[in-house]
């Protein structure tokens, strides 16, 4: 069996230059926070996903229509036509 | 100990990792608005806003409610779902209650829902396993990395207008070879920090 930390070390004292690790690299692109189960209860998972998609989407969509109705904002219909009229090179 | 994490996550997340130069997110909002220096500057101010809220909504909202149903495989999803409702709520909500501040701010707001960059944040908090405070820290700190690129960028492409370039590079590329040159400077902030 080979050990593949040991070889990393030996790998790091032969080259001085991975003394920069040390340092906060910068990170390309976004990744990692994928944890990894050993067993997966298919039915519940489904179940909850399902309802909380549909909660969160009724939530959203009901309080997004009340702010509508409640911040409605009345724009004069003669705006958008006199709009129209004009050249559109404003 | 505390504040000390909270600073360097600031400035790993403003200068180290800078959203536009190093992991070359969100750009189509950098090049859009960084013509005009008034636009950078007000697509700043409503990004940083933004960007803060969303990021604790999405913490809240993945850590409490969607680690304990077991469902984080959602995040993307729902992350994208939370921008967007917030932005268009506070869209609906502006425009009703200060008409001043829509009319300045209200045209990024729109754009603002479709970037990457507001959706990096949460996804890497997430990753990262960021508490609450970390998380916002990180997202104050990503949107003034966001803002300092829109500022450079602005500042350098007002003289670029008054610039001889050649005529198959105006407008639109040299933006482009500006931006790998920052890119390059910004490189430079490795290793700013000692882990």
């Amino acid at each position: 069996m080979v050990d593949l930390q040991k070889i990393l070390a030996d790998l790091a004292g032969v080259f001085p230059l991975a003394d920069i690790f040390h340092f906060l690299i910068p990170q390309a692109g976004v990744g990692g926070g994928v944890e990894a189960k050993e067993h997966v209860e298919l039915i519940p998972v489904i179940k909850s996903t399902l309802i909380f998609l549909a909660g969160i989407g009724t939530v959203f969509g009901i309080g997004l229509s009340l702010a509508a109705k409640k911040f409605s904002v009345a724009i004069n219909p003669k705006v958008e036509q006199v709009m129209d009229v004009l050249a559109h090179a404003h | 100990m505390e504040f000390a994490k909270l600073f360097e996550l600031i400035v790993a997340a403003s200068l180290i990792n800078n959203f536009v130069f190093t992991r070359f997110l969100g750009l189509c909002i950098f090049f859009g608005v960084s013509r005009k220096m008034e636009t950078a500057v007000g697509m700043s101010i409503t990004f940083t806003a933004v960007m803060m809220v969303s990021a604790g909504l999405s913490w809240l909202m993945f850590h409490l409610v969607m680690v304990p149903l077991n469902i984080t495989f959602l995040k993307i999803i729902v992350f994208i779902g939370i921008v967007a409702g917030f932005v268009q709520a506070s869209d609906t909500i502006m425009r009703k209650v200060s008409p001043e501040l829509y009319h300045k701010l209200g045209i990024y707001l729109a754009l603002i829902s479709t970037n990457c960059i507001i959706l990096a944040v949460p996804l890497i908090s997430a990753g990262e396993h960021y508490s609450f405070i970390e998380s916002l820290a990180f997202a104050f700190g990503s949107g003034l990395g966001f803002a300092l690129a829109l500022v450079i960028m602005a500042s350098i492409r007002e003289k670029l207008e008054l610039a001889d370039v050649p005529a198959p590079f105006k407008g639109l590329p040299i933006a482009f070879i500006v931006t790998g040159l920052i890119a390059l400077a910004f490189a430079g902030f490795s290793g700013l920090i000692k882990l």
